[in-house]
């Protein structure tokens, strides 16, 4: 009972925080070095049969330390669907939970090399890094950067970024030091991870990923990806895509995936999204998904959207029909 | 004949005195901007790349190890439109899903200044600090590193200046 009451007073909280949300401030104090904030999610699906599932999927909150030295600190804690709805149960905040979804510190050694240790987001692909529904312009997320490679890693990364003619060379080099203890329910299970990913900044960001892992289940099949994306944007438009080929330890087809999305302005606030994507992971089985949509940005930090997702079976990670989403950053 | 001789005559006038207007408006809101750090910053040049990754906020250090701090103008300054037009490639408005990514990972955009008078002193007293200028409002307070002329071009070296004189 105190649950959902302790949701709501977090949601209001949350909502009364944007009113004072800005990025760019001049204002200087003791606790610039601190960054408080988070994002919270909430989304309504309407499946081709009719059925009607609604929750409040996310309330992240983010600590992040920076003094101007070389350390630096950053934390994102997860819950979890919070809330939940369908036509049979009102309400329901049984599935909520806590989880760490990054805790990490950075310490830089030069101009052009830092490292972090900890738990963080696993640098593959462009999605997996942005992943948060306020900064993504669909409610739901492509299969590809999410099943086919873990996306948190827990253990070390050097990264940088170097200047190269009028372009930008951004690089990390990671490897996992401690496989994950806690497995939630659909995840998949992987271990001994490592890999690099370079993003050549310009008009156009192209970016390789390189990874290897093996997936904790029966016969611990080791798998080597390689990862291709994109990302260009120019006055509202935005097209980006990415693409994922993964090989296993007898040279077999280990599984890909790919998705292409493209964004239109439509005014100042509105945009057009249209999205295709493919998948296929061997225990998995394939999937193909289309996706039209539209997203009002009322404010940089709040975004509505709605859109309609087709293609073949519905999975429980890959929702069909109609979704509609309120998504914001604080 | 003589009637369109004579929207001729109005017409032609009107389009000379549009496009003279034009011109002085373009010319007023475009000037030469120097990027400037502190006078005894140990660097004399910096490339437009290494500018574009400071106010990307992906580098954040000195060679000398030292932390750099970005300034910029509100978002609906002049001198950042031309800034961000030139080195960026995109203008403040279009950079906040930028920013919000990267808050996303607990970066803040660089610091906001509101005057110039404010960046110079901001600069002049803040080891790291970079930003940039109207380069007639250049003084010895601070050091520049580049120009970026009306055309957006970068230059290392230091432009004929057509500045008004001061009261």
């Amino acid at each position: 009972m105190h649950k959902p009451r302790l949701f709501f007073v977090s949601v209001l909280l949350a909502l009364s925080m944007t009113q004072v949300f800005a990025a760019e401030t001049g204002a200087s104090s003791l606790w610039d070095s601190f960054t408080l904030g988070g994002y919270s999610a909430a989304d309504v699906i309407v499946h081709p049969g009719g059925k009607v599932e609604g929750a409040v999927h996310e309330i992240d909150g983010i600590i992040g330390w920076d003094n101007g030295g070389r350390f630096r600190f950053f934390t994102e804690i997860d819950l979890d669907t919070p809330l939940s709805f369908n036509e049979n149960r009102s309400s329901t905040s049984k599935n909520f939970h806590f989880s760490l979804e990054r805790l990490y510190v950075d310490y830089s050694l030069s101009e052009t090399l830092s490292l972090r240790a900890g738990r963080f987001l696993t640098p593959a692909g462009h999605w997996n890094l942005v992943h948060a529904a306020p900064l993504v312009w669909t409610s739901s997320r492509p299969l590809a950067t999410s099943r086919l490679f873990p996306t948190s890693i827990n253990g070390v990364m050097v990264y940088g970024a170097v200047p190269l003619a009028n372009n930008a060379l951004e690089y990390s080099f990671f490897a996992e030091t401690l496989k994950d203890q806690v497995v939630g329910d659909g995840e998949i299970p992987y271990q001994n991870s490592k890999g690099a990913k370079f993003t050549l900044l310009g008009k156009v960001n192209w970016g390789l990923t390189l990874l290897e892992f093996q997936e904790n289940i029966p016969n611990n099949p080791e798998f080597h990806t390689i990862g291709l994306d994109f990302l260009v944007k120019h006055e509202g438009w935005e097209f980006s895509g990415e693409a994922f080929q993964r090989y296993n330890n007898n040279d077999t087809d280990g599984g890909n995936g790919a998705y292409l999305q493209g964004v239109a302005p439509l005014g100042k606030q509105w945009f057009a999204v249209a999205r295709v994507e493919s998948f296929k992971r061997p225990t998995e089985g394939s999937s193909e998904r289309w996706l039209l949509g539209a997203a009002w940005r009322t404010t940089p930090n709040r975004i509505f959207k709605v859109e309609y997702v087709g293609g073949d079976e519905e999975r429980q990670e890959s929702p069909k029909g109609l979704i509609a989403s309120f998504a914001i950053l604080f | 004949m003589a009637k369109l001789l004579s929207m001729k005559r109005i017409v032609l006038p009107l389009m000379l005195a549009g496009l003279m207007l034009w011109s002085a408006v373009n010319s007023a809101s475009a000037e030469t901007l120097a990027v400037i750090v502190p006078q005894n910053h140990d660097r004399h040049q910096i490339s437009p790349s290494e500018l574009s990754l400071i106010f990307w906020r992906k580098k954040l250090y000195w060679t000398d190890g030292k932390r750099i701090q970005a300034l910029n103008y509100a978002a609906n300054n002049p001198l950042r439109l031309q800034f961000s037009q030139s080195i960026l490639k995109s203008t403040p408005e279009t950079q906040a899903n930028y920013w919000n990514s990267l808050y996303f990972h607990g970066i803040s955009p660089p610091h906001v200044v509101h005057s110039q008078e404010a960046m110079l002193r901001f600069v002049a007293d803040s080891a790291g600090a970079i930003g940039y200028i109207d380069a007639c409002k250049l003084d010895s307070r601070v050091k520049p590193l580049a120009w970026i002329n009306a055309d957006g071009v970068v230059l290392t070296i230091a432009p004929e200046l057509n500045c008004p004189q001061q009261p």
